[in-house]
């Protein structure tokens, strides 16, 4: 791994070796492979990678999202502050979750309760992690509608998921995920199935209030430009392991790894502002 | 003959009724597809782009005739599509083909790479024996697949080789136009550049034309001879594909390319917050005027200086030099 010199003073979250492994009928898959990483409190860290490179099992496992079996976690250190995120029951994650992390995930639809109204859903954060009152959450529910920029949160409270549209659904979900006051928000590829128009302004929306909340936030994205604007770090994964650490700016203008750099240079093919990283002119026939 | 062009649709409607429509209550037919007019040369790539719901799938399914249009007209090489006969619409079809985003959706799951790609030429072709099994193996090849993936079923396939499956089907019966919706959406960076290359490198090799329907810019702008750009059934902006990327004149495509995230932190953290807000009215409940006037923000500036009220005139698609057309009432000749 190539790892930039920064230094941390007192990360939020510390993770030393991380190992997944799965068993599988086809022998044992391992998923991750002696991942390390660490975010200081208020820094955005992006993990890029293609599928399959377990960037979101990296995520997941820390937080016991990834069911033991078939999967079989081991790690060096993996804290949370000054909690022992391997150490903990169900029970204990269960607060971590939606407490001290929030989660936002790619497909809000799925993740979201189809029969609750959302209201409700959002209010049940808020009463399980903050120990407030069912009438106290109602009002909470609606200020954090309003601050993730959603019109009229009143009749949103009211609405089902199915009744609003991919990115009202996406902004429900970051409240949800806020609602909790969280010292983490993991984006597992939260702007993916959205338009490109919705796209950038939920990513304005997360950038901001992530700034105003002093929020660590851990980005999970197969897009390099998307978290070109969000993040501070990148973390850049291939085949379970991370092959290349550093501030976004240095690892993008010059990649040391050549896994980073090939995903660089396709990212650049792509890239439609004149000049953007010196990108090239347009693909030839057969070039 | 050669100088018409290949595809040629004009003032193209597809809509869906409202099949629940009760007395006195508005009529929500969904306007999918709302005066579409296009041309596709031979050899020629146009880019069709636009976000979800805006039509341009609908477009590229009534172009082969996989739902009906409304109204208006679509021709093919000189036959009239919409009303063509089903027996004539037959032997039409072999010359346009569809290659899918979901080639693990669109191929057999039980069938092996082989029969799927010989499917058509079976149907089509008539061939049987060693004489389909050499057009197999010189369809693989011409694709970048090994003969002997051939006895592999769909599962057994990276996402990329089913797409070069897909890709296989789509031109076993040597079509004239290809209609890719969404062809690289599903696959990684590196894939994708691959079945880009290839698709480059058919229609160079056997004058392809592409009418590549996609959502993201970059690829467009990477295969596209001419982009056109389609917001809520209509299209809004049309251009030769530098002059589309570097200089959009349209509101709604400015505000698009400035939606897509750039490369360089630096300049992403510059950058200004997005200038669109609010979504995409429903092709239900159009506006009246201007598409784009719920969103549009020129929409004061065009009241202002040229008293146009955006949301009750509908602007035109008008033709300015080099075969740049705008729908908006910021353009001289517009409206």
């Amino acid at each position: 791994m190539t790892e930039r010199n920064h230094t941390i003073a007192e990360p939020l979250l510390d993770v030393r070796d991380l190992h997944v492994e799965f068993d599988t009928r086809d022998g044992v898959v391992r998923a991750v492979e002696s991942v390390s990483l660490s975010v200081a409190g208020g820094e955005s860290l992006a993990i890029v990678g293609e599928s399959g490179s377990g960037k979101s099992v990296t995520a997941m496992a820390l937080v016991g999202l990834v069911p033991i079996p078939p999967a079989r976690i081991r790690a060096d250190r993996a804290r949370l502050g000054d909690t022992d995120l391997l150490e903990l029951d169900e029970a204990g994650l269960a607060q971590v979750r939606g407490g001290r992390i929030g989660f936002v995930f790619q497909d809000p639809l799925a993740a979201l309760n189809p029969v609750m109204r959302i209201g409700r859903q959002i209010g049940e954060v808020i009463e399980l992690h903050l120990g407030r009152s069912r009438a106290d959450a109602a009002t909470g529910v609606l200020d954090w509608l309003d601050r993730v920029g959603i019109p009229g949160p009143a009749d949103v409270a009211r609405a089902y998921a199915h009744q609003l549209s991919g990115g009202m659904r996406q902004r429900v979900m970051i409240a949800m995920a806020l609602a909790g006051e969280p010292q983490l928000l993991i984006a597992d590829e939260p702007t993916t199935a959205l338009d490109v128009t919705v796209q950038a302004q939920i990513v304005a929306l997360m950038r901001d209030l992530c700034d105003e909340l002093g929020m660590a936030m851990i980005w999970i994205s197969h897009d390099l430009a998307v978290v070109a604007g969000v993040a501070d770090r990148v973390a850049v994964m291939h085949g379970g392991r991370i092959v290349e650490c550093g501030p976004v700016s240095e690892v993008y203008a010059a990649p040391c790894d050549p896994y980073t750099r090939e995903l660089v240079e396709l990212a650049q093919l792509n890239a439609i502002v004149a000049g953007d990283l010196g990108n090239p002119a347009r693909l030839e026939p057969g070039s | 003959m050669t100088n018409t062009p290949l595809l040629e649709v004009k003032d193209l409607r597809v809509h869906f009724p409202d099949r629940h429509r009760r007395w006195g209550r508005p009529d929500r037919t969904v306007r999918a597809v709302d005066g579409v007019s296009l041309t596709i040369g031979r050899g020629e790539t146009l880019g069709l782009v636009g976000e979800s719901g805006c039509g341009k799938s609908t477009l590229g399914r009534a172009v082969l005739r996989l739902v009906r249009a409304t109204s208006g007209s679509i021709r093919f090489d000189g036959h009239e599509i919409t009303t063509i006969t089903r027996s004539a619409l037959t032997s039409l079809r072999p010359r346009m083909q569809l290659v899918f985003q979901d080639a693990g959706a669109a191929l057999n799951p039980r069938w092996s790479v082989a029969r799927l790609v010989g499917e058509p030429l079976k149907i089509h072709r008539h061939l049987i024996g060693a004489e389909r099994q050499t057009e197999i193996d010189r369809l693989l090849d011409a694709v970048g697949l090994d003969s002997e993936l051939g006895r592999r079923v769909p599962r057994q396939l990276s996402g990329g080789q089913r797409q070069r499956v897909g890709i296989a089907r789509a031109l076993a019966l040597e079509p004239d136009l290809l209609i890719c919706d969404e062809p690289t959406s599903a696959l990684d960076l590196s894939i994708q550049a691959q079945i880009i290359e290839l698709l480059l490198q058919l229609q160079e090799r056997l004058g392809l034309s592409y009418l590549f329907i996609a959502h993201d810019l970059g690829v467009v702008r990477r295969v596209s001879d001419r982009v056109a750009v389609m917001y809520l059934g209509k299209i809004v902006e049309s251009a030769p594909c530098d002059a589309l990327f570097d200089a959009p004149r349209h509101p709604y495509t400015q505000a698009l390319l400035a939606s897509v995230p750039v490369l360089d932190p630096e300049r992403a953290r510059r950058r200004l917050p997005p200038t669109l807000a609010g979504e995409i009215p429903s092709a239900a409940n159009p506006p009246i005027g201007c598409n784009f006037c719920t969103r549009c923000p020129d929409k004061g500036t065009v009241m202002s200086d040229r008293g146009i009220d955006c949301d009750h005139q509908e602007p035109e698609l008008a033709y300015l030099r080099d075969g740049h057309g705008v729908a908006c009432h910021l353009e001289p000749g517009a409206g």
